[in-house]
């Protein structure tokens, strides 16, 4: 979604909110690892975008903007919580063959999938991010971030690779 | 082993979803804060430094050349009526003209209802003299739905840009001018007998009911989406607002006071009756908004600003109106040897009562 050039109204920037709220907050949720921070983050995200266009700034990108903002909110500094580990889940005695808990199973990955992702620097984390939890591709995070796709490519391979080392351990 | 890490990592991905209600919450504050942070124009406002390069390059040739040919003409065109020469420069000419020349955002979405008044003004007008014929019936109503379709048009794209405030004030306003008009055509046929012989007149007065009533409906949708929004609005703007609206109150009164002579006391008693009604309407606002009911506050606003339009809608048509008819008991009087070109009969009624211009 592009606004070139063109002055934002009310109605542009409502629809690229209803399009574009979810993908920031599940952007924001992985970095943080908080639901409630990452709505907060998501929140202050559109109304500093709106901000900045009110008082006169222009934006080519606004998709691109908002994530730039996102991510710049992230590394001022919000809090950040630890999640729930399998282990921990396990030791209060659930089973996790029980197919009732399945949910809860595949909620605890989830939670074990992002303390996995901690151990990545935050480039690269933000990297995986937005190729697998934001679905961009390698040419649209390149766009995004200002760098080439060849150097995307490798921070992803990079990234995956330890991964792959921790989670096989 | 990458393609089962991507792959948990792409479910994990899916899995998270924005709640719904959540999202819901989060858009109504963000529509509020849209709101209390408009877009700031930046762009010079050029009343007064608009380049003759600029205006020349933008207006159309012909248009130029009959502002530079025909000045006197066009400002002469002003009162005149379907079937006076001058009346196609008048609203083919002189209204894109001015058009043009309406630079702010708020003039501009005003001035088809300003024309839509005109068109009224003057249907009231021929029938009035006796000369609401089926075809300049058929123009100036054309001509009159097609200011009001403008404007509701403008209406919708205000509401469309989230400026409920805009589209609810410029629905009023066209509400008012169209009320003022309802009553005066309702009372017009009972003062002349004259224009009675022109179903024409009913035909236009039952149009304007159904707008009336379309408009109305249109007003009361958009306050209702606008009432949500005030009620986080900062208290200083609000009693600007109602101090604003006091003001109007009473500078419509002075209106009514000095031209109490050209009207007959029932229109004057009626437009003091209004005013007294919409003098109420302020108090309760102030009532309501010192209760914290502050979408009722702003309706209450809206309908004191909206009743003022319309007594001070009404009590102009009604003095053009009454000019119209001296003007016929002059032509009478004078017999055919009198003058009929309507820029000299401007000259003539220059000495007496003259047409009030419809402004705002």
């Amino acid at each position: 979604m592009t606004f070139n050039g063109k002055r934002l109204q009310h109605a542009d920037f409502l629809k690229a909110y209803d399009e574009l709220a979810e993908p920031i907050f599940r952007h924001c949720y992985f970095r943080v690892r908080s639901r409630e921070v990452a709505q907060d983050i998501m929140q202050d995200t559109f109304t500093r975008t709106w901000k900045y266009i009110a008082d006169g700034g222009e934006i080519d990108n606004l998709k691109a903007f908002l994530y730039r903002t996102a991510h710049n909110l992230i590394v001022d500094g919000y809090r950040k919580q630890a999640p729930v580990s399998l282990d921990q889940l396990q030791e209060a005695g659930f089973d996790p063959s029980d197919r009732s808990d399945q949910v809860i199973i595949q909620l605890a990955e989830r939670q074990y999938i992002m303390e996995m992702l901690n151990v990545l620097d935050e480039k690269t984390k933000q990297v995986i991010i937005y190729r697998y939890i934001d679905d961009m591709s390698v040419k649209g995070i390149a766009e995004l971030l200002e760098e080439t796709e060849n150097a995307i490519s490798v921070r992803l391979h990079r990234g995956l690779k330890k991964l792959e080392s921790q989670y096989g351990q | 082993m990458d393609n089962k890490i991507e792959q948990l990592l792409t479910d994990a991905g899916k899995a998270i979803h924005l709640d719904a209600a959540a999202k819901k919450t989060s858009r109504k504050h963000l529509e509020v804060f849209l709101f209390s942070n408009p877009i700031q124009d930046k762009t010079p406002v050029p009343h007064a430094i608009l380049s003759l390069h600029t205006f020349l390059r933008a207006m159309p040739i012909v248009l130029i050349a009959t502002l530079l040919l025909g000045g006197g003409l066009s400002l002469a065109a002003g009162p005149s009526l379907p079937g006076d020469t001058l009346y196609p420069m008048k609203v083919s000419i002189t209204e894109r003209v001015q058009s043009f020349l309406t630079l702010s955002d708020d003039a501009k979405n005003q001035l088809q209802v300003k024309f839509a008044e005109r068109r009224l003004s003057e249907a009231e007008q021929l029938s009035a003299k006796a000369r609401l014929e089926a075809k300049a019936f058929a123009k100036l109503e054309d001509r009159f739905q097609a200011h009001v379709g403008r404007t509701n048009q403008r209406i919708a794209e205000l509401e469309t840009e989230g400026d409920f405030q805009a589209a609810a004030q410029l629905s009023s306003k066209l509400e008012a001018v169209l009320k003022a008009h309802d009553r005066v055509l309702g009372e017009s046929s009972s003062e002349d007998d004259d224009s009675r012989e022109f179903p024409e007149t009913e035909a236009l007065h039952k149009r304007l009911k159904d707008t009336l009533n379309s408009t109305a409906q249109t007003r009361t949708k958009v306050e209702e989406k606008l009432s949500d929004q005030i009620r986080v609005r900062v208290d200083s703007n609000f009693l600007v607002e109602l101090d604003d609206a006091k003001d109007d109150i009473k500078e419509t009164r002075e209106f009514v006071e000095d031209h109490e002579g050209e009207i007959n006391s029932t229109a004057s008693i009626y437009a003091r009756a209004q005013l007294e009604i919409a003098d109420n309407h302020i108090m309760q606002a102030n009532a309501k908004f010192e209760a914290d009911a502050r979408g009722e506050a702003f309706i209450l606003l809206q309908s004191a600003l909206r009743i003022n339009q319309e007594a001070r809608a009404f009590v102009r048509a009604k003095i053009n109106l009454r000019s119209v008819r001296d003007d016929r008991k002059v032509e009478k009087t004078r017999g055919p040897e009198g003058p009929t070109d309507p820029a000299l009969e401007t000259e003539l009624r220059a000495s007496g009562t003259g047409e009030i211009e419809v402004g705002f």
